[in-house]
């Protein structure tokens, strides 16, 4: 069985929404409009009530409201334009940095930026491994042979106390 | 608040028609193409175009609350010319503060009453510590010129009523009666619980329908 769950409402309380929210019932607080309705159908001090809110509402209703000039709608457009004159300029978008010459060759993406730098690596240091182990183990014949001619001048200067020779002399 | 050197575009509302008035509602027709496009934006997409740069946004926005505002702060005040500093001082704060704005986390409409509404505040307590209570109050002469002789009697008894309520009693009437607010906005507007805008209702309905008891039949034309 359906419950009827539309409450009563008392005659005072009736009159003091009446009172307090005027005669449209539309107006009223949602959960009071059926309870109201149901008890202006059968009470006709509700409805005396009503009336009487509605002779208030109609004598509210002759004070219409002003309408707004074209003068203060001007002024009020004017005022919206100068905030925005007076708005800070949206700032630049920051240049793009510029690219280095790693960046140019191997592109941007810095996802491959350290794998790319490790294979550098990886290559240099074979390329100097290979090298200097060849020159200092094995140097050639041609490279020794002017390496001695070089402190053989070196010595033969020796005596020479103006000139002072440095390890540049030696490259 | 000066007027300033009109240097916005009025164009929309010079060349548009109020076809009605009515409670503080307005509907302006215009021949704005742009406007018929970007009528439909809610206040708050509206005031985030705004503080983007979009004037046109300003004009909507204007087109929907200054009528409203302004009938708020004319029953408030009963001045015209305060009333409308009003009003233009509250959509100052918006344009001010549209940067500001944080979509969704309040009615534009609700916020700009609010401050309308603190702002008439501030006017009714200058005019007390301004011993101005001696003082009549001031007449809208421009609703004495339009209205006929009889017609202005009745509307000058009938504002000289709601004057004389409290302003929180005279602010709830407004925002309920006038402009059909819900409970929630109108309690949100003046800072209240939703009780308590039922009792500043109720007691001030009451104190005008005794105040307006002997002046009804003269009102209403019976």
């Amino acid at each position: 069985m359906v419950m009827d769950m539309v409450t009563t409402m008392t005659l005072n309380d009736f009159e003091e929404r009446a009172m307090a929210y005027g005669a449209r019932i539309d107006g009223w607080p949602e959960e009071d409009q059926a309870p109201a309705r149901a008890l202006m159908a059968e009470s006709a001090a509700a409805r005396t009530a009503l009336e009487e809110a509605a002779s208030l509402d109609a004598m509210l209703d002759l004070w219409e409201g002003p309408q707004p000039s074209n003068a203060l709608l001007s002024r009020v457009l004017s005022d919206a334009a100068t905030v925005t004159s007076e708005m800070p300029a949206a700032s630049p978008a920051p240049a793009p940095a510029r690219e280095g010459w790693f960046a140019r060759l191997f592109g941007t993406m810095p996802v491959f930026r350290p794998g790319m730098a490790l294979a550098a690596c990886l290559a240099l240091g074979f390329i100097m491994g290979t090298t200097i182990e060849e020159s200092v183990i094995a140097p050639a014949p041609t490279e020794m042979a002017e390496e001695i001619s070089v402190i053989d001048f070196a010595f033969a200067m020796e005596d020479d106390s103006d000139l002072l020779l440095g390890p540049e002399a030696f490259l | 608040m000066s007027a300033g050197v009109a240097t916005g575009s009025a164009a929309g509302f010079g060349t548009g028609r109020i076809r009605r008035w009515q409670g503080g509602v307005t509907m302006v027709e215009t021949a704005s193409a742009a406007s018929a496009e970007t009528d439909g934006d809610d206040d708050d997409a509206l005031i985030v175009r705004f503080a983007a740069g979009d004037q046109s946004a300003a004009r909507i926005l204007t087109e929907r609350h200054l009528g409203r505002v302004l009938a708020l702060a004319t029953r408030m005040l009963r001045d015209t010319a305060e009333a409308e500093d009003v009003a233009q001082e509250a959509l100052m704060r918006a344009w001010r503060n549209a940067s500001k704005w944080e979509p969704g986390r309040a009615k534009f409409s609700t916020w700009l009453h609010k401050v309308a509404l603190n702002l008439c505040y501030d006017r009714l307590r200058k005019r007390k510590s301004s011993s101005l209570d001696e003082v009549a109050e001031p007449v809208d002469d421009r609703a004495s010129a339009q209205d006929g002789m009889e017609a202005d009697e009745r509307l000058s008894v009938l504002k000289g009523a709601i004057a004389d309520l409290p302003e929180r009693q005279r602010a709830a009437i407004q925002l309920r009666h006038f402009e059909e607010r819900g409970n929630d906005e109108t309690a949100e507007i003046l800072g209240v619980s939703v009780e308590a805008v039922e009792s500043l209702l109720s007691r001030g309905r009451r104190a005008l329908r005794d105040k307006l008891a002997g002046q009804r039949a003269m009102l209403l034309e019976e």
